[in-house]
């Protein structure tokens, strides 16, 4: 069954349908502010819940084409993505930075650019993760350290993740749905722009600040150790994995209820869970013990995921569905690239960015293609109207930093930042004090610049 | 082998806890002096919220209630005369507790069994983990046990682990440094010392009768050598030469010979390695209701 037999599912699918999603997207946003005990022991059941409440009317009401549709959502895009992002996790995690620096303006500079050229190519998560201890251990001895995880935040844990698929979660979604791997390059000056504005700001506040320190970095500060090196030979491996189901073109493998999946995406999958196995194998637990390494970040979201792909469904198919579906007002709305960025990047900021950007997505080729099959749709739209997936991109994964819950690594770098002592501030006081006056004009510029 | 001043207890807080704590006291005849009362809360409990970072409030409120407890406890132990550090850690709980141990200088960490009375195994997928890392000698404390015997259910309280400890000992580096953890517990054993070693079937078979019978004499020879050794130390001993295929022998032979516990060393295999060649301390660990102390 090919998409395009589907496009009356789209057409005829109520508003109302798209509620489940829109709740578990809430339920991501409102939850860990204003029950965080509860959301803790049971956000697996709160996914489940509105997963269930979208699959079970949808089955009842499409039955045979309602069951598809679910099956094509999990095997085409939630497996493989949880596949990617568990196979980064697991590599990723099993490179450890050891020892520490002096934490001077000019190297703080340096491991947040080293960070932020990582980052599209290990994730932002696993970007994060591996320089955030090395990070504040360099800066341990220094007074003001809260900006300094704030810019780490900004640059690693999102910006950073901008060049490829494997950035971020939402341009790897992208990837599935055909946007070539090397077409995502086309951010860089978009990247470069922000990214150097960025990096010269904070070097000014940080020489700014350190000229004022009293103390000075400890003897024993004297430079840095890489333990698990052979990890990075894994993650080679994982680009070129995902590289290689992007050039090959093989056969289809047939799957139930009229699932369809080119065999370089299965062999692609299959040899990210070998290479996260050769990492779990083949690395010291001791190294992972030491990065604090633990699969409940992972497990998380897979289980978020689960809610959010299983009801987004109805959502992407109206939204596929152009004037002819039932969000038809909304993408009469969207004319120009900076509106597809702002809005893009505004829910990014507080929804989960993935679905936002498949949502955005989904919204553009029903604007310029509607009823065109996906792939072919995505294709058309990067040859002739590259600069919106342009804007949808980089505002998905730009405005991630601008908000606590933008992006997953925000608060896991929060959290690590404040068991090590560095003050941070609160949900309001990160936007108030640091997000909106340093991103806002910038997202602005780049609006002039680029859009 | 130095005394046995500072002991690790790493707890859960899981039913019988403080009964299997108690249970350690005849350390005392071996020079301890003080107890480390450690309770790990696992990360996850606290930290990764989905979206929403770190529970301080919860960890506040985990920590008070583990302080309680082990004041509860060291008011209960006051009388044994010893000293009590209680430290809470929030963190993974292996190497949370091994840095813990580190930075206390303990010189033997004791942790207990999971939690399940009937279960295939009586090692968690932690205490395994906590075995083959520990650079100090972990016992796997199992004060209360139901297990299977000859297909029939039976029970078991390990009340006196130190009274009658059988050592296995094959005299490689590791079952040497054992037998040394060995000799610094003897204030605590109170009535004898129980020496074990395996002949493996498969080795014996390839040797003629008389072969045979040469390598028997000499390796009992090495045992009763070893046997005399600990009653030099002032431990009675008694020498047992087995047959068959270790882990079954050690298993039948702890239970026939009345042992209160198994000591044995351990060379600290990784994951892989032991997958592939296995590891006879850790299988004594998962498998035997006596309590296990391993060395490394």
């Amino acid at each position: 069954m090919s998409l395009q037999s589907h496009e009356p599912l789209g057409a005829g699918l109520p508003l109302w349908s798209v509620l489940p999603f829109v709740g578990m997207l809430l339920s991501i946003a409102l939850f860990p502010l204003l029950a965080p005990r509860f959301w803790h022991n049971h956000f697996g059941k709160v996914s489940l819940f509105w997963a269930l409440l979208l699959a079970g009317p949808f089955l009842w009401a499409y039955q045979g084409v309602a069951a598809h549709e679910l099956a094509h959502v999990m095997l085409t895009d939630y497996v493989p993505f949880i596949i990617l992002l568990g196979a980064l996790y697991t590599i990723s995690g099993g490179i450890l930075i050891k020892g520490s620096l002096g934490g001077s303006p000019g190297l703080n500079t340096l491991l947040l650019a080293l960070g932020t050229a990582l980052a599209s190519w290990m994730g932002t998560t696993g970007a994060a993760m591996l320089l955030i201890r090395p990070f504040l251990r360099a800066n341990a001895w220094r007074s003001r350290r809260t900006f300094m995880v704030v810019f780490f935040i900004f640059l690693v844990a999102n910006i950073g993740g901008s060049l490829t698929p494997l950035g971020d979660p939402p341009l790897f979604l992208g990837f599935l749905r055909g946007v070539p791997f090397f077409w995502t390059m086309n951010l860089l000056p978009h990247m470069l722009l922000v990214v150097g504005v960025l990096l010269a700001l904070y070097y000014v506040l940080d020489r700014h600040f350190y000229k004022k320190e009293s103390g000075r970095p400890p003897e024993s500060a004297k430079g840095l150790s890489l333990q698990g090196w052979h990890n990075l030979l894994f993650l080679a491996g994982v680009v070129a994995a995902v590289l290689a189901s992007g050039i090959l073109r093989l056969p289809e493998l047939r799957l139930p209820l009229g699932v369809h999946r080119p065999w370089q995406d299965v062999l692609r999958d299959l040899a990210l869970l070998a290479l996260a196995a050769l990492s779990l194998l083949s690395t010291p637990r001791r190294l992972r013990d030491e990065n604090e390494f633990t699969w409940f970040p992972i497990r998380e979201v897979a289980v978020l995921f689960f809610g959010i792909f299983v009801t987004m469904t109805p959502c992407l198919k109206i939204l596929q569905a152009g004037s002819a579906g039932a969000l038809a007002p909304l993408m009469e709305l969207l004319k120009a690239p900076g509106q597809y960025f702002w809005l893009t990047g505004v829910l990014s900021s507080f929804l989960d960015n993935a679905p936002t950007y498949l949502t955005f997505l989904n919204s553009a080729l029903g604007a310029f293609y509607p009823g065109v099959q996906a792939r072919e749709a995505v294709l058309r739209l990067i040859g002739e109207q590259p600069l919106y997936l342009e804007a949808i991109s980089a505002g998905a994964v730009f405005f991630g930093a601008m908000t606590y819950i933008g992006n997953a690594p925000n608060f896991m770098v929060r959290t690590i930042a404040e068991e090590a002592g560095t003050a941070m501030p609160s949900f309001f006081g990160y936007m108030i004090k640091y997000s909106l006056p340093v991103l806002g004009p910038l997202f602005v510029l780049t609006t002039l610049v680029f859009f | 082998m130095r005394s046995i001043r500072k002991i690790l207890f790493a707890t859960k807080f899981r039913e019988l806890a403080l009964p299997s704590l108690r249970s350690l006291m005849a350390l005392r005849g071996a020079g301890l002096e003080e107890i480390i009362l450690c309770h790990v809360i696992p990360l996850e409990e606290v930290g990764f919220v989905p979206f929403g970072g770190y529970l301080k409030d919860r960890e506040k409120e985990l920590r008070q209630e583990a302080l309680m407890r082990f004041e509860d406890w060291q008011a209960s132990l006051r009388q044994e005369g010893l000293s009590f550090r209680a430290v809470i850690e929030v963190g993974k709980p292996v190497p949370k507790i091994l840095e813990v141990a580190r930075a206390h200088g303990a010189d033997l960490i004791v942790a207990g069994k999971k939690r399940k009375v009937m279960p295939e195994s009586f090692v968690g997928s932690d205490m395994l983990h906590l075995l083959r890392e520990s650079p100090l000698p972990v016992m796997v404390n199992k004060f209360m046990v139901e297990f299977k015997w000859k297909g029939e259910r039976a029970s078991r309280t390990n009340e006196a682990p130190f009274r009658r400890p059988l050592l296995a000992v094959d005299w490689t580096e590791a079952s040497l440094k054992a037998l040394r953890f060995l000799k610094a517990l003897r204030g605590a054993v109170k009535e004898e010392v129980l020496l074990a070693h395996v002949l493996q079937e498969p080795l014996l078979r390839k040797l003629t009768p008389q072969e045979l019978k040469a390598h028997k004499e000499a390796v009992g020879a090495k045992l009763q050598a070893l046997r005399q050794e600990l009653e030099a130390w002032g431990l009675k001993a008694q020498a047992h030469l087995l047959v068959g295929q270790p882990l079954k022998e050690l298993l039948e032979a702890q239970r026939a010979l009345g042992a209160s516990m198994v000591i044995m060393g351990t060379t600290r295999k990784g994951t892989v390695k032991e997958l592939f060649v296995g590891s006879l301390s850790h299988r004594m660990a998962e498998d035997s209701e006596l309590p296990v102390l391993l060395v490394p």
